[in-house]
């Protein structure tokens, strides 16, 4: 309940936000129309989301323990002994990161070998890891080298000039 | 009328029939891989045909389009990850039955519904191409812009669970289509980054939101004994595929109807033909709730849609130039590149190329349904790849096809951006689809109604143009009767539920007692 | 001896890891030597700032397929398509991030990036760009549906006289050579019309051929494919074009005051700080690539009017057209 609520809660927020940068505009007002038209129904249903699914009541009162509890992924059944999901995924987010920012610095082909390979070390249930590491960096290499193939060879697709492949 | 006929063998020379099989498994590879929609694999291949015979280079595009659209189904329903927008309905059942370990019978539903479709799609350009072409051209900023609305009442319908919650997705969806620039008026809008000043690219949407919390999950680990990928595979024949799909023969009609009249309106993006399509077989079957949790009817409307919207697509390309699709928009380059002007000439002047590639799509339909019932047997293999590799080959697949698109890497931010925020927006109940059909519809809806506008002022008024003339009155009566189904079903289904949870708090209280 | 090292070495892709430490020492010694005398050395790019298969991508591919012949460049051109907003996304990005080194060239459309330039806050306009040679001249022709009653530019003139704002005019977008062309109707003629943009030529076509509008802009090329469906009734350049439209007469020989400053120009440009020696040989060798016999057949068959122009030429044409678009544009905005 308190969950449906927070939803739409932070929609109806959203459609005001939204409703708020189609407005303050500094030209062109009449290009806003549709999408603040738009928001306008986006605020419209996030109203109807309120009434349908909860009282209003309870809600502060919760809403701050529930915040904290969600961010971190343990609301319902949630498994204790494991690492909340939020946590489990860091290394995955700074991966994402990593990729994106040097895929045209070091090279598109370069960067996801090396991102396909973390994300197969870090994320491998088998103990020890070291024990996988060669397999790991061989499939790497082999699927990465089905890409070259198929994109580069194949499809001839332009990558950014960086200072790999 | 008969005279395609004559040039069925042309079809089958070495090279010609070669080029056929090669686009047709290699379509069907390129369409099962995320980010690589139709219309990418066409215009990929376009440089190719430079160096062929005109017949042969288009042979090997008509393929590669046939074979893409089918093989956009294949991930859809093994990953839950649609190949191409059109695959976004096949999602929505596929991947239930193949969670039940119904995957090899999901990909034959799908193949098989996809060749009907795509055969009836073809027949209808064969025979009704002049007929038809006279029709599309009616279509007006009136007309599309009842078709974009006619879409966004198919949005409430696809959410998981509350018909409010997916119409507040479809509409962020829309919201987010208006970011870029304006279409009619040329006026930035929301541009915060150099990122978005392209807008947001279907495809990046596309791979973004369906592939990224995909991969997300699959990594968190948090999917229960029944996941995606450890589920057992049972195999079924093909006959009792086949006798599966036929006996869902309404599915099959509306799905290839749809997808017919979807395909030969120009500007209105064959894309939304599987989602109406499904929608429509859903409102129609005695058995909605089992829609959405494996009904195969879902999988066979959705995929004979979007492959009878392929021959269609190219009959005003054809006649007027005018392509139905985004990917016959590029095919249209293609024809240019070997000198051949779309028109009613040509037919006349160049029609042994024209029938041969019409042909080289008929007899392709078949192809792709023989190679796509064949490779199904192999699905099995993907689903033994564990978890890791597979969300590792997802995210590397995701950056190379979006980046693909428009060689921009502002794409592959904006994919991962939406791909990040879906999974988080997944959790409290909000679900991909409605969110790219609204994205879809945004620019479609907005350019014909500022189209129409302008038209309007000038002329006879909003009302007289965009609620007067059959066609019009038409469109609006579909759009009513579609909201009025909605609401109406959702009521009933309300009641049932309560009933039933009264009956069930009755029997809780009297066990108690 | 270093330079013909380098160079053997660069040519080499798999070993271009072990020497980027090397190549980089030496470019920055000596960045225009190596440049001048090898140049070409290996692929030279060039952006379209539309997607593949529109009339700009598979005249570009045409025009620079026989690029790899000695004769010419040498070396094969590749076609890299950054289509979005209207050509934006592909010039932006071209004019703040391609590297003045010869390698990296694009198409362009004038007068659609002049335009976007002045209206626009573009990061490109003509001071930072450098047009290597034009290929081709697609003139704005102003079209009727078959069945429209208006058989003249005079018939028209005549019912937008009678029914001020009430003819509808189509074209692809906002700031292309058709709004350019709309506009100077509209200042010619001194009548109210009203212009409807639409995505591009292909669907603003459609909307004259259903009867959606009521006249259009389109593109040269692609109205003399479409003459069974639509009647051409004017051509908006300096000369009736002889080899597709003998026949349709110029505004100005209908007494309207319309020059070429619509017609759709396509050709090729470098960046701003290009070494002078690699612009000239790329200014003598690409016209001459153009004018092959075998280019000009292709562009022919594909029904794309070639008008091949020197840098020099380009130069000027460049600004004239932006002083005229400066005028044209301003009175727009009041």
């Amino acid at each position: 309940m308190l969950a449906k609520r927070l939803t739409a809660l932070g929609g109806l927020v959203l459609a005001i936000v939204l409703l708020n940068l189609g407005l303050d505009v500094e030209y062109g007002q009449e290009a806003y129309f549709f999408p603040n038209l738009i928001t306008y129904f986006l605020c419209l249903f996030a109203v109807i989301l309120l009434v349908n699914e909860g009282q209003l009541l309870k809600l502060l009162k919760s809403t701050a323990s529930f915040l904290w509890r969600w961010f971190f992924g343990i609301v319902g059944e949630g498994n204790p002994g494991r690492w909340p999901e939020i946590v489990q995924l860091i290394p995955m987010f700074l991966l994402l990161c990593f990729y994106l920012y040097f895929a045209d610095i070091l090279g598109l082909y370069f960067c996801s070998l090396i991102t396909f390979f973390f994300i197969t070390v870090i994320y491998t249930p088998v103990r020890p890891r070291s024990a996988s590491l060669l397999k790991n960096a061989l499939i790497s290499l082999a699927f990465i080298s089905v890409i070259y193939l198929v994109f580069s060879v194949l499809l001839q697709l332009q990558t950014p000039s960086a200072l790999l492949i | 009328m008969l005279e395609f006929l004559q040039y069925l063998p042309e079809v089958f020379t070495p090279l010609n029939f070669l080029v056929l099989v090669l686009g047709t498994v290699g379509g069907l590879i390129l369409g099962a891989t995320p980010g690589l929609s139709p219309t990418m694999a066409v215009a990929l291949l376009i440089p190719f045909t430079f160096q062929m015979e005109p017949a042969t280079g288009l042979i090997l595009l008509g393929a590669a389009y046939t074979a893409t659209v089918a093989g956009g189904a294949v991930s859809a329903i093994l990953l839950s990850i649609p190949g191409a927008p059109a695959n976004i309905a096949t999602t929505l059942d596929g991947n239930p039955l193949a969670k039940q370990g119904k995957a090899t019978a999901a990909l034959h539903y799908c193949f098989i519904a996809s060749f009907i479709g795509g055969v009836i799609g073809v027949l209808v350009l064969i025979f009704f191409t002049p007929t038809l072409s006279d029709w599309a051209l009616g279509f007006g900023p009136s007309h599309l812009f009842w078709v974009a609305i006619l879409g966004v009442t198919v949005i409430g319908s696809l959410g998981s669970g509350s018909v409010i919650k997916g119409l507040f997705a479809g509409f962020v969806g829309l919201w987010v289509s208006t970011i870029g620039y304006d279409p009619v008026l040329g006026v930035e809008r929301f541009n915060y980054s150099e990122h978005l000043g392209g807008g947001i690219n279907i495809i990046a949407a596309l791979v973004g939101l369906f592939a990224i919390p995909q991969v997300l999950s699959m990594l968190t680990g948090q999917q229960d004994a029944a996941n995606v990928t450890k589920f057992a595979m049972e195999s079924q024949s093909v006959l009792q595929s086949i006798k599966e799909t036929l006996i869902r023969w309404k599915a099959l009609v509306i799905g290839s109807v749809i997808g017919t009249i979807i395909g030969l309106i120009p500007g209105a993006g064959g894309q939304i033909a599987g989602l109406v399509s499904y929608d429509q077989t859903k409102k129609m079957s005695r058995n909605k709730e089992k829609f959405g949790k494996g009904e195969p009817a879902g999988v066979i409307a959705a995929e004979s849609a979007n492959n009878a919207m392929v021959g269609p697509s190219l009959v005003p390309l054809l006649t007027l130039s005018v392509p139905g699709s985004p990917t016959a928009a590029v095919l249209l380059g293609g024809l240019l590149i070997h000198g051949l002007f779309p028109g009613p000439a040509l037919f006349t002047e160049n029609g042994p190329i024209v029938w041969t590639f019409i042909n080289s799509l008929l007899v392709g339909q078949l192809l792709m349904c023989i190679f796509g019932i064949a490779i199904s047997r192999y699905s099995r293999f993907v689903m033994d790849i564990p978890e890791y590799y597979m969300a590792a080959g997802i995210t590397v697949l995701a950056v190379f096809g979006t980046y693909s698109v428009q060689n921009s890497f502002s794409d592959v931010f904006v994919m991962m951006g939406l791909g990040i925020t879906m999974f988080f927006a997944a959790k409290i109940g909000f679900s991909p689809s409605p969110v790219v059909l609204g994205i879809i519809l945004g620019p479609i809806a907005e350019t014909n109604f500022l189209q129409g506008q302008i038209i309007a002022e000038v002329g006879d008024g909003m009302v007289p143009y965009f609620f007067g003339g059959a066609l019009n009155i038409t469109l609006v009566a579909i759009v009513l009767l579609s909201i009025f189904y909605s609401v109406y079903s959702e009521r009933k289904t309300k009641r049932k539920q309560l009933e039933a949870l009264i009956q069930s708090h009755e029997q809780n209280t009297a066990g108690g007692q | 001896m270093l330079k013909s090292l380098t160079t053997t070495l660069l040519k080499n892709r798999p070993l271009k890891l072990s020497v980027t430490a090397l190549s980089l020492s030496v470019a920055a010694l000596a960045p225009q030597i190596a440049a001048a005398e090898t140049f070409p050395d290996r692929p030279v790019s060039m952006v379209v700032s539309y997607s593949p298969g529109g009339a700009t991508d598979f005249q570009a591919r045409i025009v620079t397929m026989l690029a790899a012949n000695e004769k010419y460049l040498g070396q094969p051109m590749v076609i890299l398509n950054k289509p979005g907003a209207g050509g934006k996304i592909g010039w932006d990005a071209f004019a703040s991030k391609a590297k003045n080194n010869g390698y990296e060239l694009a198409a362009y459309n004038v007068p659609h990036f002049i335009a976007q330039s002045i209206v626009f806050k573009t990061k490109y306009n003509i001071n930072n760009l450098e047009p290597v040679a034009n290929w081709g001249a697609d003139p704005a022709v102003l079209i009727v549906g078959k069945d429209s009653p208006f058989n003249t530019l005079q018939d028209l003139l005549d019912y937008a006289k009678d029914n001020p704002a009430k003819v509808t005019f189509s074209g692809a977008g906002l700031y292309v050579g058709h709004h350019i062309a709309f506009l100077q109707l509209a200042k010619a003629s001194g009548l109210k019309l009203t212009y409807v943009p639409h995505k591009g030529g292909t669907p603003a076509m459609k909307s004259v051929m259903g009867g959606q509008v009521k006249a259009g802009f389109n593109n040269l090329s692609d109205a003399f494919r479409n003459q069974d469906r639509v009647k051409i009734l004017a051509v908006a350049d300096l000369q009736r074009n002889e080899k597709f439209l003998p026949n349709v007469p110029t505004f100005k020989e209908q007494g309207l005051d319309i020059d070429d400053s619509s017609v759709n120009f396509r050709g090729i440009m470098a960046p701003k700080g290009t070494s002078p020696e690699v612009l000239d040989y790329l200014a003598k060798r690409v016209p001459t690539m153009f004018e092959d016999a075998k280019t000009l057949k292709k562009m022919d068959s594909a029904g794309s009017p070639v008008r091949v122009i020197p840098r020099d030429e380009v130069i000027s044409m460049w600004k004239e057209r932006e002083a005229y678009l400066k005028d044209l544009l301003a009175d727009l905005k009041k």
